[in-house]
């Protein structure tokens, strides 16, 4: 029922292509190859997970993308521009909202934040905001700071702020690794509303394999040292999920299965097999 | 006192999770937040003691007889002084100047702060000759400085600048330099230029900092001021302190000498109350 037929995306420009990314750091005796020779695409709406054993360099393929810092090989494009710098198109949620979001300003100036920077006008940019915070379902909090609130809270506060600009593709860094379990399935589902609702590309990175099997349109597998793509895994479940049933879908299991065995396939980690010996108590 | 009355009445109720009852580490006695009314009773203690050992100090003619005049006396004194016509003139000949210094420490100060924490070629090139400078001890070029600057507020202020400046300077480097990295990529990942980096993320981040810059500057600029008037002869709280101990009247030198104590006393605590509704936002305040 819920696992509707897989749409087939239309043969336009990906949003987010990654080209032979590689990224080495100097170090002080070798060099330190992080990434290595990585592809990867996100189509308009598309929702990719991306998953991974720890410490395969998700952050600096996340910092990459977003502009943040610069590839040592390799070419990043947001909506078909390379990315120099932080893109117009491009927004991020970090993991940490307790870093993220400013404690010095109210809930909806740190929404609105990304307009000012623009120089939207204050009542326009305030309007915005609010509207934005009604869409992730938090109507009553204007006001208030966000340590006032709730992790999750939080971080729908973090997400606000990442639409407030209308972006095309957004980045989200391990976003629900920090909330309660309840807390969690909420976001995710807020995330899956989100795409529905704006049509935004989205690339997720989580250490969670679960939660790619429920969120991704495709997962995309990094291992070894220095990482690239093991592989990429199509998730059938359409854009409407539920968190009882799409977990329950025989498939889920199977899709699931298949990460991990990919992940413990490199045979790099001791951090993955051990998560999964927990995750299989489920299914 | 009454801290421990209340670990005791508080016994646990014997029921089917019954909790055994620990007596407080010493850690703990000496972490716990006191009530009010155990701070207004030490508070007061003290206070008795310093009026106490005044006393003794005065009964004992320490420094020659006259020198230490007896408590009633000092009080007085400290209230014929404050009630006198010329006193508010007085008070902001110091008051005015300072205000005025402050204010140049805190803008000034805090510019140079952000352009060197920012940029970490500039902080470590200037590091070792802002320790330099700092060290410079302004009562040796008060007699040369009267010369040029003459015996004015402009005196004052220049001295205020020059010896105040540099404890928000390096509070100012200090926060600029521990901004959360993270707060500084979202900065960027959201587009904010070099200049509303600044307004809006690192100089709040930083004004934690800043306020205990501006606590340790405010009454160390108080004590430059009186020093200057004493020194340079300069109009004010810290002149009629010199004159009257010159013509030897020494109780209105020490009516003088407390109304600057407790001048002090109201900056400090003044500044401290500012900075925790200020900096209300902040973990530490919260």
């Amino acid at each position: 029922m819920t696992n509707a037929a897989h749409h087939r995306k239309e043969v336009t420009r990906p949003m987010l292509e990654v080209r032979s990314l590689s990224m080495t750091y100097a170090g002080p005796e070798s060099p330190r190859a992080v990434l290595d020779d990585l592809n990867l695409e996100v189509a308009a709406s598309e929702f990719v997970c991306l998953v991974g054993p720890s410490g395969v360099g998700k952050t600096t393929l996340l910092r990459c993308l977003s502009g943040l810092q610069r590839p040592t090989h390799g070419e990043v494009r947001v909506g078909g521009g390379l990315v120099v710098e932080p893109p117009a198109a491009l927004s991020v949620v970090f993991q940490d909202y307790s870093r993220s979001l400013f404690p010095w300003m109210s809930v909806v100036d740190n929404v609105a934040l990304p307009l000012r920077a623009q120089g939207v006008k204050r009542a326009k940019r305030l309007a915005r905001a609010a509207e934005m915070l009604d869409e992730v379902g938090l109507a009553d909090v204007r006001k208030q700071y966000p340590w006032q609130l709730s992790g999750g809270m939080q971080q729908r506060v973090a997400i606000a702020r990442a639409l407030v600009d209308a972006p095309q593709m957004l980045l989200m860094d391990e976003p629900f690794a920090s909330v309660d379990a309840q807390t969690r399935f909420d976001l995710e589902d807020l995330a899956l509303t989100i795409r529905r609702d704006t049509g935004v590309s989205i690339l997720l990175v989580t250490h969670d394999i679960d939660e790619s099997v429920y969120l991704g349109d495709r997962i995309v597998v990094l291992s070894g040292r220095p990482a690239s793509v093991a592989t990429i895994l199509d998730v059938p479940f359409g854009h409407r999920r539920d968190q009882i049933r799409t977990r329950a879908d025989p498939r889920f299991a199977e899709i699931r299965t298949e990460v991990l065995v990919r992940i413990q396939g490199a045979g790099e980690s001791e951090a993955a097999p051990a998560s999964a010996a927990n995750l299989d108590l489920v299914g | 006192m009454s801290t421990t009355a209340e670990t005791t009445s508080t016994r646990p109720t014997p029921g089917a999770d019954e909790i055994e009852p620990r007596s407080r580490t010493f850690a703990e006695w000496a972490q716990h937040e006191p009530s009010f009314r155990t701070v207004l009773g030490l508070r007061a203690v003290i206070l008795a003691c310093l009026l106490v050992a005044w006393q003794l100090l005065h009964a004992l003619e320490v420094g020659g007889p006259g020198t230490i005049p007896s408590v009633p006396g000092v009080v007085r004194e400290l209230a014929a002084v404050t009630t006198e016509a010329g006193f508010a003139s007085v008070l902001w000949q110091t008051v005015g100047p300072w205000l005025l210094g402050l204010v140049i420490v805190v803008v000034g100060g805090v510019a140079i702060g952000v352009v060197l924490g920012t940029f970490s070629f500039a902080y470590r090139s200037t590091r070792a000759t802002i320790d330099f400078v700092r060290s410079f001890p302004p009562v040796a070029v008060i007699p040369l400085a009267v010369l040029t600057l003459g015996v004015s507020t402009k005196l004052k202020v220049v001295f205020i600048v020059a010896t105040c400046i540099w404890p928000m300077v390096l509070q100012t480097i200090v926060g600029v330099r521990s901004v959360d990295p993270i707060s500084r990529q979202a900065a960027r990942s959201m587009r904010l230029s070099w200049w509303q980096a600044v307004r809006w993320v690192v100089l709040p981040a930083t004004m934690p900092y800043v306020a205990t810059g501006l606590r340790i500057s405010a009454v160390m600029a108080l004590l430059v001021t009186i020093g200057v008037e004493i020194l340079g002869g300069v109009a004010g709280l810290g002149q009629s302190i010199a004159t009257f101990e010159a013509a030897g009247d020494v109780d209105t030198m020490w009516g003088y000498l407390l109304t600057a104590m407790l001048l002090g006393v109201i900056v400090s605590q003044g500044f401290s109350r500012l900075e925790r509704f200020a900096l209300r936002w902040h973990a530490s305040q919260r």
